[in-house]
């Protein structure tokens, strides 16, 4: 089990927003780490938001490699964040925690978005290869406009040690999720919230279906399918293939990971097509409780859950602001003034999409299409 | 304690019991011993014995007992230097007097195996290895605390689809008001390629 907290705002809001939220379903995490993805970023970030950021960890012989990665590839350093470190017992503090904010090489300033795209997740894995086997670089996104931070430890003392608290970062869509380590050692890499390419998504539950899916994505020979430290890594990569690579609309994301048996697809216009797609895309059925929570690119955000609906969830909020959380008592300490009765607790076929902006909340069926 | 099958002296066994019975003739024998050095396993040994012979002499039966001290060749009857058969004895022996003979009524293995596990259904008795059983692996938490969630983990999984079945990036699928529609002007479209292959 883990805690997973988002928030989409039209205003700039401060991640201990998420933070206090995951603390009051303290019950479900077990404080063994605390991932954070910050897209549509305010304050220091908000005249940079051309230029993509690259966020992790590195130790100060891996701040040389990365310096000079950078530097070989054509990078031109613009400006860099850190967070403000404020030890915390029980924390063991890294030596480098970054934000870097950088301009394209010479050469990539006039390409199209996707080859800039393809350049930046090149770089990240290429990164995240050098510093891998030491541990002296993390890399967790490069990409314009979304910051990461992840680290072990409880989510409220991480969050002050990150000095978030009197930080003025912010930013108007933020996912939070609070870790309880169940199947593997704790590992950086494994922590919630995934990233590719504008696409993020973080989970509660657990993936049976795992080893077929990994095997599925890693034959597309995209060097981005890569890592799985963490079995719902793959759920990020299903949605970045379903939507960017295969240019499906986000609630085909649905009828990949969890598709419709024949009988039940007779009242969608596009039963053909459905037929076409599972057969095609079988092996990225996912099997397990799961409950996903993600955005895209122009930032929407979904909760979707796997048919056996084991995991909570549920989408609350007012017009210019919603929380997908976890739990109710989440929902109550991002949003308090909420009319509760329109809280959203999706279902099996449910597919809840909050539009950009928190414009507007649309519960999409995949029964009626 | 002592087990009880210490003290249960029947399994002592006779020369019948043994696979091969070692026929050896006192006539011919010339006490050489290179039988019993021979041997392999053992299964003969020379030994001294008291031989008692009744014999009566004259016309009326007066029989009389002698004894007398022999020199002979013996098998033994323990059950761990049996004869097998090898014929060794045979071969090394001058004048013929001795050689291995096998005993068709033998139920040697009966008392050779004993505490011996009888054959069961589906069990392989020489695999020495732990039992499939012992080398289960529990890798998730959840499969000893949700076992209901376990019901889909191990079911097979057909990989293997009929017929024709595309990549997902040529799917002749067109993308209509966010709802995906058959392409029918794609190349993979299928009305397209009946057409095609009926001309």
């Amino acid at each position: 089990m883990c805690r997973l907290a988002a928030i989409t705002s039209v205003k700039y809001f401060s991640p201990m927003e998420n933070i206090l939220a995951l603390e009051t379903m303290k019950e479900g995490h077990d404080g063994s780490g605390l991932g954070l993805t910050l897209k549509d970023l305010g304050g220091h970030f908000e005249k940079l938001k051309a230029y993509p950021i690259l966020s992790g960890i590195c130790s100060k012989k891996g701040a040389k490699i990365l310096d000079a990665y950078m530097d070989k590839a054509g990078f031109k350093l613009k400006d860099i964040w850190a967070p403000r470190i404020k030890p915390v017992k029980g924390i063991l503090q890294r030596d480098h925690y970054f934000a870097r904010i950088y301009d394209y090489p010479a050469s990539y300033v006039h390409k199209p978005v996707k080859e800039k795209e393809d350049l930046l997740m090149n770089v990240r894995i290429a990164l995240r290869k050098i510093g891998e086997p030491d541990e002296s670089i993390f890399v967790f996104s490069f990409y314009p406009d979304v910051l990461t931070l992840k680290e072990v430890g409880d989510p409220l003392q991480v969050g002050e040690f990150f000095g978030l608290d009197s930080d003025h970062l912010k930013a108007k869509v933020i996912f939070a999720q609070g870790r309880q380590n169940t199947n593997y050692a704790i590992y950086l890499y494994a922590c919630h919230p995934f990233f590719i390419q504008g696409y993020c998504s973080m989970t509660n539950g657990e993936n049976t279906a795992f080893v077929p899916i990994r095997e599925f994505l890693m034959g597309r020979g995209l060097p981005g399918y890569t890592g799985y430290n963490s079995d719902s890594e793959v759920f990020t990569h299903i949605l970045h293939y379903t939507v960017r690579q295969l240019g499906f609309p986000l609630t085909y994301y649905k009828d990949v990971i969890t598709p419709l048996k024949e009988t039940e697809t007779e009242k969608r216009r596009d039963s053909a097509a459905l037929k076409l797609i599972k057969q095609s895309l079988r092996p990225l059925c996912i099997d397990g409780p799961n409950v996903v929570i993600g955005f895209t690119p122009d930032g929407s955000c979904f909760m979707v859950h796997d048919a056996k609906k084991l995991r909570p969830g549920v989408v609350g909020g007012i017009n210019g602001k919603y929380a997908l959380m976890s739990e109710e008592c989440g929902l109550d300490s991002a949003v308090p003034k909420r009319d509760k009765a329109t809280d959203i607790f999706p279902m099996k076929y449910d597919m809840v999409i909050v539009k950009p902006h928190a414009e507007e909340v649309t519960v999409w069926n995949q029964l009626q299409g | 304690m002592e087990p009880a099958t210490r003290l249960d002296h029947n399994h002592q066994l006779s020369l019948k019991e043994l696979p091969y019975i070692v026929r050896w003739k006192d006539h011919r024998c010339t006490r050489c011993g290179r039988c019993t050095a021979v041997c392999p396993v053992k299964a003969i040994e020379p030994s001294v014995k008291v031989k008692r012979t009744v014999y009566s002499e004259g016309p009326l039966p007066e029989p009389q007992a002698t004894r007398k001290i022999v020199q002979v060749v013996e098998q033994v009857t323990d059950i761990e230097r049996y004869c097998t058969g090898c014929g060794t004895c045979t071969l090394v022996c001058p004048n013929d007097a001795i050689e291995p003979e096998y005993n068709p009524q033998n139920k040697f293995l009966h008392y050779k195996n004993k505490g011996g596990e009888g054959y069961k259904r589906g069990g392989r008795r020489n695999d020495p290895s732990i039992s499939t059983l012992d080398r289960l692996k529990f890798t998730r938490i959840s499969m000893l605390t949700d076992p209901a969630l376990d019901a889909g983990r191990h079911e097979f999984r057909v990989r293997t689809l009929l017929g024709r079945i595309l990549p997902a990036d040529e799917l002749p699928l067109k993308n209509v008001n966010g709802t995906l529609m058959p392409d029918d002007n794609s190349d993979n479209s299928f009305r397209r390629s009946g057409k095609s292959s009926r001309s």
